[in-house]
C-alpha cells in the first residue's frame, strides 16, 4: 500500500490499515473454535453433584465440566475452569442425558385431507418433518429427554428415523444421526391398504417388489446392453438392505398378535428386526428372547381392557367384585411390568415415549416400570447407554465420558424410584434448560379447606359485629349457616383454590352472598345483603376444628 | 419359485396317530385325552349309537364302541341320557378378524390375508362354543368382485393365535356378487365395476391376468433348466424370473384347484354367470355363500357340482333376498346339491343347531340329513372332511354334548369339546338362573 | 326319522274337494268338522281324537262326543294335533317391503304425538310379507309403526293374516297405543296425557250438551280410548330405569299398559312381581354383554314363568316373523315349560291384548282360527299342514310355496 499524501488520504489509509486487523479480529471470531465457544455461549461446571457416568464407578461428589457441547472432563478432583459458570450440584444427581429410543416429538406431519400417503416412503427421512422450535419439545425435555429417535409412526413404510437432539438451532444442527434405521408399521392409510390384512400383504409384495428391483439393477450393472433399463425407484432402492436382511428394520408393533406378524414377515422374508412400541411383550416374552431382536418399550400403558386375552379371564364368567379386582390388579401389574419383561427374556432394551398422547407421564410410568419389577439401574440404562448402542451411537452418547456430545440429565432426586423428585437441568449439545420444581396439588379446593367452625367479625354500620358460620363440605362443594344478631341464614356453595363462593336468601329480602379466601385457619371477605349493600368480613376457624374434618351442620 | 404347496406333512402326523389309536392305553396321558361316557353318538356318517362310548387320544378318536375302558388317568365325562355330536362347523363368519374385515377400495384384492389380521380373544368365539360351534371359516367382506383369502380357526378359547389354525387346511378366496359389490362402486363412483356385466368381465379379466402369470413362469421353468444344462462357458447369464405377485399367486390357486372359491351370490343369473366363468377357466366347482336363489337353478349347481352355504330361513332384508323360501333346502336335497347352514353372524353362530332344524319343518328333510348340514357338509365346503364333521376314529376330537337331539326344542349345549380339550362347560359359566329346570325330556341323572 | 315330504298335497286336495262341496250339498264354506286329531285347547285339557266342529266361522263344539250336523264336511286329521292359531304380539309386518325401499315404508310418521293413527290403514294387506308369515303357524299378528323415536308413534293394530281388505283383517283396529318412552319424556308425556284426559272429559260434556260449543281434534280423539281405560298403552322400555319410570308413570295417570320390549326383565323380576306387570318380551335370541350370564335373554321367558310374571312373546319382526317360533322354542331349551311357551304364543298372548274373548285357545264360541300340524308348532320340526283363518280354510298360496311349487316342478333343459 503506497504511503498516505494528503489527510483524506491518510484517513483512507487508517481506514484501510484498521481493516486488516478487524478483518483479522472478523476471522479469528468466524474461525471454528470461536465459532463453536459463541454457539455454546457458555462453559458449565457442575460441583459437588453426583455423576453417574455409566462407564465405570458412580463418583458420589464430583465436578463435570462441558464445553463447546463437548464434556471436557469429570471426577471427584476436577477443578472448574475460571471461565465456567458453576454450578452448586449439591443433591443433584448428572446422568447421560435421557435418550427417546422411539419418538414422535417435534413432528409436524400434515393432517386431515393434506395427510400424507404414507405407505410407501422408504427413502425419505422422518427428521423432514421435524421442527426444531416445536412447542412439544419442552415437554419432552422435561421429563430428561435430551435426544431422541423420531419416527413416523402413520405409515407402513413411512420412511427412516433420525436421531435428533431435542434443542437447537435447527434441523440440520440438532441431527445426531440420520438416517438410524427404517421403519414399518402397521397403519391404515386412505384408500389402499385401509384394513390390516392389506396393509400386511402391502408389506410383503413391497419386499417382493424390492428383492426384485435389487436383482435387476444387479444384472442391469454387470451387463446392461440388450436389457430394458429398470425403472429408478429411491422408495425400494432405500429398502435394498433390508429386504437382503443386511440392515434392520423397524417394526411397530402394539398387541401381541402384531409381534407375531412381524415375525412371521421377517421369517418369510429373511429379515432383520427391531420392534418399538411392544405394549404387550411381557404375553410374548419367550418368542422376544427367541428372537434376539432389541426391543424399544414404549412407556404408553394401555387401558387392561384392551390388552389381548382381557377377556379370557372374565367373559361369561360370575365373578365376584373381589374376583373382579384381583385380576384388574394382576393385569395392571402385567401392563406395568412390560419393561421387566423384556430384560428377563434378555434382549436389549431401551424406553420410548412413542405411542403416548403426551410424555407429561413418561418418568412416573418409569418409576411404575421399576416398581413392577424393572431394576432402576436397568431402566437408567435403557435411556442411556443401551439406546446409543443399538442406534450406533456409543462412541459419542449414552455415557458421561470426556469427549462424548454434551447431553446431561440433571436430577434432583431419584426419578427412577421417588414420587417427588423431576428434572432439575437438561443440557442438550451444551446448552442448558433449567426447570422449576413442578407445584404439588394445589392445597385450595381440597377437602377440608373451608370446612369447619368460623368466628366471624362483620362490619355492619361502622361497627364490628360478631358471629359464627358454621361450614361443612364435600370436595368443592360447601353449605353452612351463618349466625349473625340472632338471624340464621343459610348459604351453598363451592370453595376452588381456597374462594369461597356462597349464596343465600334473606327472608323478604333477596338473595345474600358470601365471598371470602381462605388461607390456612382465616378468612377474609365480604357478605353481600342485597340492596342493603355488603358488609366486610373476617374469620378464623376455630382451632381444633381441623380442615379435615367434615362435620355435620349444626 | 415353485408355487406348488409343499407337500402335506399331515399324513406323517396322521401315520403318527394312527399309531396312537391303535395302541390307545399305550401313548402316556396328555391334556388332550378325554372318555366320554354313554351318550347317544351321532356319528353323522354311521348313524347314531346309543350308549356308546368315545374315546380320544392326542386330541383324536382313537376309539367308538360300547363299555370301553378309561385308560388310567384319562378324564371321564359321563355323557348317560345326553347327545354326542360332532363339534359344528361354521362355514361363513366374520369374528376374530382385527382392523377391518373388508379392503373395500379397490374392487381385487386377492393378495389379503384374513389370516394376517387375527384377533382370537373375540369374546363372540365363547358364545358360539357355547352353541356347540367348535370351528369357523372367518372370510372377508362382502364389497369387493374379489375379495381376499379366508381362513379356517379352531375356536380353542384361550389359547394364543397360532394354536387356533390348522395347518396345512386348503385356502379358500372369497369372491362376490350383486349389491354389496355395486353399492360399494357406487359410493365410489370411480371404482370399476358398476353393473352386474362388468363383474362377469372383472372376473374374466383377472383370470386371464393369472393365466398369463402361470405360463410366464412356466416359461421361465423351462427356460431356467435349460440354462441349467447348457455349457457352462456359452451359456451367458441366467434367464431373470418374472417378479413375484401375490395377487396373481393368489388367483393361479383358485386355477389349479388349490384354493376354494367362496363367491357371495343370491341371485340365479349371477350364480349362472360365475359357472359360465368358471368352466371358460376350468375353475374345479366351489361354494356359493348364501346362495339364496340357487334352487331356481338347482339341475344347472348339480350338474357343474357346486356346493351351496346358506341361510335356512332369513329372507327379505335386501331385494336379493326377496325370492328367498325356507324350503331350498328341499330341492337342494333333491338335486343333489350339498348345502350347509352358516350364520355369517356373531349371534347366529350361537344356534346353528337350531337353525339345522328348520330342514325337517321346511322340506321335510331327514333329520341326519339337517345336521349334515353344519358338520360335515360344512367341513367339505373347507376341504377339512378328513379331520372333522364326523365321529369316526381317526379324525380331531372335537364334539358337542347336547341335552337332547340337538334338532328336538329342548336342546341345549351343555359341553363343548376341542381335540379332547373342555372348551366349554356350561356347569362352569355363569347362567341365569341356576335354578331353571332342566330341559324337558332330560334323564335323571344318576 | 322320515316325515311326509308333501304336506301340502292334503291340504290342496281339501281344498279342491272343499270347493265342490256348496254345489254338492249347500253348505256354507266355512262350516268344518275336525275329526281324529289330536286336539290341544290350550285353555284346557288336550284331547285325543278329538272333534272340533266350526260353523259359520265359529267354534261351536270342542269335544270327543261331538254330533256332526248333517251335510258339514269332515276333515280328517288322524295322526295329527289340532292347535289354535300362533299369534306374534309385536310384529311391524305390512309397513315395510323387502329391503326397505323408502317408496313402500310406512312404519314412521311426522310429528312426536300421533295417538289418531292406526296401522292397519297403512298396512299393504297384499304385501308378500304378510302371506310366508303362515307356514310357521301364525294366523294373527299385532303390526304397528315403531316410529323413528317419536314419543307416540300410533295404534297397533291386530290382523288376521288372511282376508280381502285391512277391514277384513283387522281383529282390533285400535290394540294398544304405541308410546316410545324413556325417562326422559316423562315430563312431556304427563303434559299431553293429562291434556288427553281434559279432552275426553270435554268430549263426554259436549255428549251430555252441557258445553254450547265444542270442536272434536281428530288427534286427540286418538287419545280418548287409553285415557278412558279402554283400551292399553303399550309402552317400549328396555332398561330397568326406563321399564320402572313407565310403571310408574302409568301407574300415576291410572292407564292400563303393557311393557313391551323389557330388555332389562331379568334384572328387575321382583319389581315386575311387585307391580303385576305385563309383559311383552322380545329379542330372546339377543346377546348379552360379557359380563352378563351367557343365556341371559334365552332363560329370561324362563325366570318370567317362574316368577309369575303375566308375559308374551313377540318377534318385532317384518319379515321372519314366522321364526318366532324358533326364539319361544330356544326359551324352552333354557326353562320355559313347552307348555308355556304355546301359551305365550297363543293364549296369554291373546289375554294380554284383551281379545282372549275371541281368540288364543279351542273353545266353544271363539274365532275359528286354527292349525293342524305334525306336532307342537314351537318344537323344531313340527310342520303346519292346514290353516284356518275365520273358519276359511286358506290355500298356501304364499309367495314361498308358488315359487316351491314352480321350481320343484322345473322340467328341462340344464345350461351351463
Amino acid at each position: 500500500m503506497p504511503r498516505p499524501h494528503s489527510p483524506r488520504d491518510r484517513w483512507t489509509f487508517t481506514r484501510g490499515m484498521l481493516c486488516m486487523p478487524v478483518a483479522l479480529a472478523i476471522l479469528i471470531l468466524l474461525s471454528p473454535s470461536t465459532l463453536q465457544a459463541q454457539y455454546e455461549g457458555r462453559v458449565y461446571a457442575i460441583t459437588g453433584a453426583r455423576l453417574v457416568t455409566l462407564a465405570g464407578v458412580v463418583v458420589e461428589k464430583g465436578t463435570i465440566v462441558i464445553r463447546g457441547g463437548l464434556i471436557e472432563s469429570l471426577g471427584a478432583d476436577v477443578v472448574p475452569p475460571a471461565d465456567a459458570v458453576v454450578m452448586d450440584g449439591d443433591g443433584l444427581t448428572v446422568y447421560p442425558g435421557f435418550i427417546d429410543a422411539f419418538s414422535q416429538a417435534g413432528l409436524a406431519l400434515p393432517g386431515g385431507n393434506n395427510r400424507e400417503y404414507a405407505g410407501n416412503l422408504a427413502h425419505r427421512l422422518a427428521s423432514e418433518h421435524f421442527k426444531g422450535d416445536s412447542q412439544d419439545l419442552p415437554e419432552y425435555r422435561k421429563q430428561g429427554l435430551t435426544a431422541a429417535l423420531i419416527a413416523r409412526s402413520d405409515g407402513v413404510f413411512g420412511g427412516q428415523a433420525v436421531l435428533m437432539n431435542l434443542m437447537g438451532e435447527d434441523v440440520a444442527s440438532m441431527t445426531v444421526k440420520a438416517p438410524v434405521v427404517q421403519v414399518m408399521g402397521y397403519q391404515s392409510q386412505r384408500g389402499y391398504p385401509g384394513t390390516l390384512m392389506a396393509v400386511v400383504a402391502h408389506q410383503r409384495q413391497t419386499l417382493i417388489d424390492a428383492t426384485y428391483h435389487d436383482m435387476l439393477l444387479t444384472r442391469y450393472r454387470e451387463a446392461p446392453r440388450g436389457m430394458a433399463r429398470p425403472p429408478a425407484d429411491p422408495d425400494l432402492e432405500a429398502l435394498l438392505t433390508v429386504a437382503r436382511g443386511e440392515a434392520p428394520i423397524l417394526g411397530i408393533v402394539k398387541i401381541e398378535n402384531d409381534f407375531k406378524r412381524l415375525r412371521s414377515l421377517a421369517r418369510d422374508h429373511g429379515l432383520q428386526f427391531w420392534i418399538a412400541g411392544a405394549s404387550e411383550a411381557f404375553r410374548v416374552s419367550d418368542l422376544l428372547r427367541e428372537a434376539g431382536a432389541p426391543v424399544l418399550v414404549s412407556m404408553d400403558f394401555p387401558a387392561i381392557t384392551d390388552v389381548t386375552g382381557y377377556q379370557f379371564d372374565r367373559a361369561y364368567k360370575n365373578l365376584t367384585d373381589e374376583e373382579k379386582k384381583a385380576l384388574d390388579e394382576r393385569d395392571r401389574k402385567a401392563v406395568h411390568g412390560n419393561a421387566a419383561a423384556v430384560f428377563q427374556a434378555g434382549v436389549p432394551l431401551a424406553l420410548a415415549t412413542g405411542g403416548m398422547s403426551s410424555p407429561a407421564s413418561f418418568l412416573k410410568n418409569v418409576r411404575l416400570a421399576v416398581e413392577a419389577g424393572l431394576p432402576a439401574e436397568e431402566a437408567l440404562k435403557a435411556l442411556t447407554l443401551n439406546p446409543a448402542k443399538i442406534f450406533g451411537v456409543a462412541d459419542v452418547l449414552g455415557t458421561l465420558e470426556p469427549g462424548k456430545i454434551a447431553n446431561l440429565t440433571v436430577t434432583q432426586g431419584d426419578v427412577f424410584t421417588a414420587e417427588d423428585a423431576y428434572v432439575a437441568h437438561v443440557f442438550v449439545d451444551g446448552r442448558k434448560e433449567t426447570f422449576e420444581k413442578p407445584r404439588a396439588p394445589t392445597a385450595g379446593g381440597g377437602s377440608g379447606m373451608a370446612a369447619g367452625s368460623w368466628a366471624l367479625s362483620v362490619s355492619l354500620g361502622g361497627e364490628a359485629v360478631a358471629g359464627t358460620l358454621e361450614l361443612t363440605q364435600d370436595g368443592e362443594a360447601v353449605t353452612g349457616t351463618l349466625s349473625v344478631q340472632g338471624q340464621r341464614l343459610d348459604f351453598t356453595g363451592t370453595i376452588l383454590a381456597g374462594a369461597l363462593e356462597m349464596t343465600g336468601s334473606i327472608p323478604d329480602l333477596g338473595s345474600a352472598t358470601l365471598t371470602a379466601t381462605i388461607e390456612g385457619d382465616r378468612m377474609t371477605g365480604s357478605l353481600g345483603l342485597g340492596p342493603m349493600g355488603s358488609a366486610a368480613l373476617t374469620g378464623t376457624r376455630t382451632p381444633g376444628d381441623g380442615g379435615s374434618e367434615r362435620r355435620a351442620g349444626p | 419359485m415353485s408355487m406348488i404347496r409343499k407337500a402335506i406333512p399331515w399324513t406323517f402326523s396322521g401315520l403318527l396317530m394312527a399309531l396312537l389309536v391303535i395302541l390307545p392305553g399305550a401313548a402316556p396321558v396328555s391334556a388332550q385325552d378325554l372318555l366320554i361316557r354313554g351318550g347317544t353318538v351321532i356319528t353323522i356318517t354311521n348313524g347314531d349309537l346309543p350308549d356308546t362310548d368315545v374315546l380320544i387320544r392326542n386330541g383324536k378318536i382313537a376309539e367308538i364302541g360300547q363299555n370301553l375302558t378309561a385308560p388310567e388317568g384319562v378324564r371321564v365325562i359321563d355323557a348317560r341320557g345326553r347327545f354326542v355330536m360332532p363339534g359344528i362347523l361354521d362355514s361363513h363368519s366374520h369374528m376374530g378378524i382385527d382392523r377391518g374385515l373388508n379392503e373395500g377400495s379397490r374392487s381385487v384384492v386377492p393378495e389379503v390375508r384374513i389370516a394376517d389380521a387375527i384377533r382370537h380373544d373375540d369374546p363372540a368365539f365363547f358364545t358360539a362354543l357355547a352353541g356347540g360351534v367348535t370351528t369357523i371359516h372367518t372370510m372377508h367382506g362382502s364389497a369387493n368382485t374379489i375379495g381376499g383369502q379366508n381362513e379356517i380357526l379352531k375356536l380353542k378359547w384361550g389359547r394364543p393365535w397360532e394354536d387356533l389354525l390348522i395347518p396345512d387346511a386348503p385356502m379358500s378366496l372369497k369372491l362376490a356378487l350383486g349389491e354389496n359389490v355395486r353399492r360399494s362402486s357406487s359410493d365410489n363412483p370411480t371404482r370399476y365395476p358398476r353393473s352386474r356385466s362388468g363383474v362377469a368381465e372383472v372376473l374374466r379379466e383377472s383370470f386371464q391376468q393369472a393365466r398369463n402369470y402361470m405360463a410366464a413362469w412356466e416359461r421361465f421353468e423351462a427356460d431356467r433348466a435349460a440354462w441349467d444344462r447348457a455349457n457352462r462357458r456359452t451359456r451367458g447369464l441366467a434367464p431373470l424370473p418374472p417378479k413375484r405377485d401375490l395377487q396373481l399367486e393368489a388367483l393361479a390357486d383358485v386355477l389349479t384347484g388349490k384354493s376354494i372359491l367362496r363367491v357371495h351370490g343370491y341371485r340365479a343369473d349371477e350364480m349362472a354367470m360365475v359357472m359360465e366363468v368358471a368352466n371358460e377357466f376350468d375353475i374345479p366347482p366351489g361354494v356359493f355363500e348364501h346362495a339364496l336363489d340357487a334352487y331356481k337353478i338347482a339341475p344347472e349347481m348339480a350338474r357343474n357340482g357346486w356346493a351351496t352355504s346358506v341361510f335356512a330361513d332369513s329372507w327379505g332384508y335386501k331385494i336379493e333376498a326377496y325370492e328367498a323360501i325356507p324350503y331350498k333346502m328341499l330341492i337342494h336335497y333333491e338335486h343333489g346339491i350339498r348345502t350347509s347352514i352358516n350364520s355369517d353372524s356373531a349371534e347366529r353362530v350361537r344356534r346353528l343347531f337350531q337353525e339345522a332344524a328348520r330342514g325337517v319343518k321346511y322340506g321335510g328333510l331327514p333329520e341326519n340329513e339337517c345336521l349334515k348340514m353344519i358338520t360335515i357338509n360344512a367341513a367339505m365346503d373347507l376341504g377339512i372332511e378328513h379331520r372333522v364333521g364326523s365321529i369316526e376314529v381317526g379324525k380331531d376330537g372335537d364334539m358337542a354334548i347336547f341335552s337332547h337331539y340337538p334338532l328336538h326344542t329342548p336342546a341345549r349345549v351343555e359341553m363343548t369339546i376341542i381335540e379332547g380339550e373342555v372348551f366349554f362347560d356350561r356347569s362352569q359359566t355363569h347362567v341365569l338362573a341356576t335354578w331353571t329346570q332342566e330341559p324337558e325330556g332330560g334323564e335323571e341323572r344318576p | 326319522m322320515m316325515t311326509q315330504i308333501t304336506p301340502r298335497a292334503a291340504g290342496a286336495l281339501a281344498l279342491a274337494f272343499a270347493l265342490a262341496l256348496p254345489t254338492l250339498v249347500g253348505a256354507q264354506q266355512n262350516d268344518y268338522a275336525i275329526i281324529g286329531g289330536t286336539v290341544v285347547t290350550v285353555s284346557g285339557a288336550t284331547i285325543p281324537n278329538g272333534t272340533v266342529l266350526v260353523q259359520d266361522g265359529i267354534i261351536t263344539a270342542v269335544g270327543v262326543n261331538v254330533t256332526i250336523p248333517q251335510g258339514v264336511e269332515r276333515f280328517d286329521a288322524s295322526g295329527k294335533f289340532v292347535y289354535p292359531g300362533l299369534i306374534d304380539a309385536g310384529t311391524g309386518l305390512g309397513l315395510q317391503e323387502a329391503g326397505g325401499m323408502a317408496g313402500a315404508v310406512d312404519n314412521f310418521e311426522l310429528g312426536p304425538y300421533n295417538p289418531h293413527i292406526q296401522a292397519y290403514l297403512g298396512i299393504d294387506h297384499t304385501s308378500e310379507m304378510l302371506g310366508v308369515q303362515r307356514v310357521g303357524g301364525f294366523t294373527t299378528v299385532v303390526t304397528g309403526l315403531s316410529g323413528r323415536g317419536e314419543p307416540i308413534p300410533g295404534y297397533d293394530s291386530m290382523i288376521d293374516l288372511w282376508g280381502w281388505t285391512p277391514q277384513a283383517m283387522a281383529v282390533e283396529k285400535r290394540i294398544g297405543l304405541r308410546v316410545n318412552w324413556s325417562k326422559n319424556r316423562e315430563e312431556d308425556l304427563r303434559a299431553y296425557f293429562q291434556e288427553g284426559k281434559a279432552y275426553a272429559a270435554r268430549v263426554a260434556m259436549a255428549e251430555a250438551g252441557q258445553l254450547s260449543h265444542f270442536e272434536y281434534d281428530v288427534r286427540m280423539n286418538g287419545l280418548i280410548p287409553v285415557v278412558t281405560g279402554e283400551v292399553p298403552v303399550i309402552f317400549e322400555a328396555r332398561s330397568e330405569e326406563d321399564i320402572r319410570s313407565a310403571v310408574a308413570f302409568a301407574q300415576e295417570m291410572g292407564l292400563r299398559y303393557l311393557i313391551r320390549g323389557a330388555r332389562e326383565a331379568w334384572k328387575m323380576i321382583d319389581f315386575l312381581v311387585e307391580h303385576d306387570v305385563k309383559v311383552l318380551f322380545s329379542g330372546i335370541h339377543g346377546t348379552p354383554r360379557q359380563d352378563e350370564p351367557y343365556d341371559a335373554y334365552f332363560a329370561t321367558p324362563a325366570l318370567l314363568n317362574e316368577a309369575g310374571v303375566d308375559f308374551a312373546i313377540y318377534s318385532g319382526g317384518t319379515a321372519n316373523v314366522f321364526s318366532l317360533t324358533y326364539e319361544a322354542g330356544m326359551a324352552v331349551a333354557f326353562g320355559l315349560p313347552l307348555e308355556k311357551a304355546l301359551r305365550a304364543l297363543t293364549l296369554d298372548a291373546a289375554r294380554l291384548l284383551g281379545v282372549d274373548d275371541r281368540l288364543g285357545s279351542i273353545e266353544e264360541g271363539k274365532v275359528a282360527n286354527l292349525l293342524i300340524t305334525t306336532g307342537n308348532p314351537v318344537e323344531y320340526t313340527s310342520q303346519v299342514e292346514t290353516m284356518f283363518i275365520k273358519g276359511e280354510l286358506v290355500p298356501w298360496d304364499d309367495k314361498f310355496n308358488r315359487l316351491l311349487g314352480r321350481y320343484r316342478a322345473r322340467p328341462g333343459e340344464i345350461v351351463p
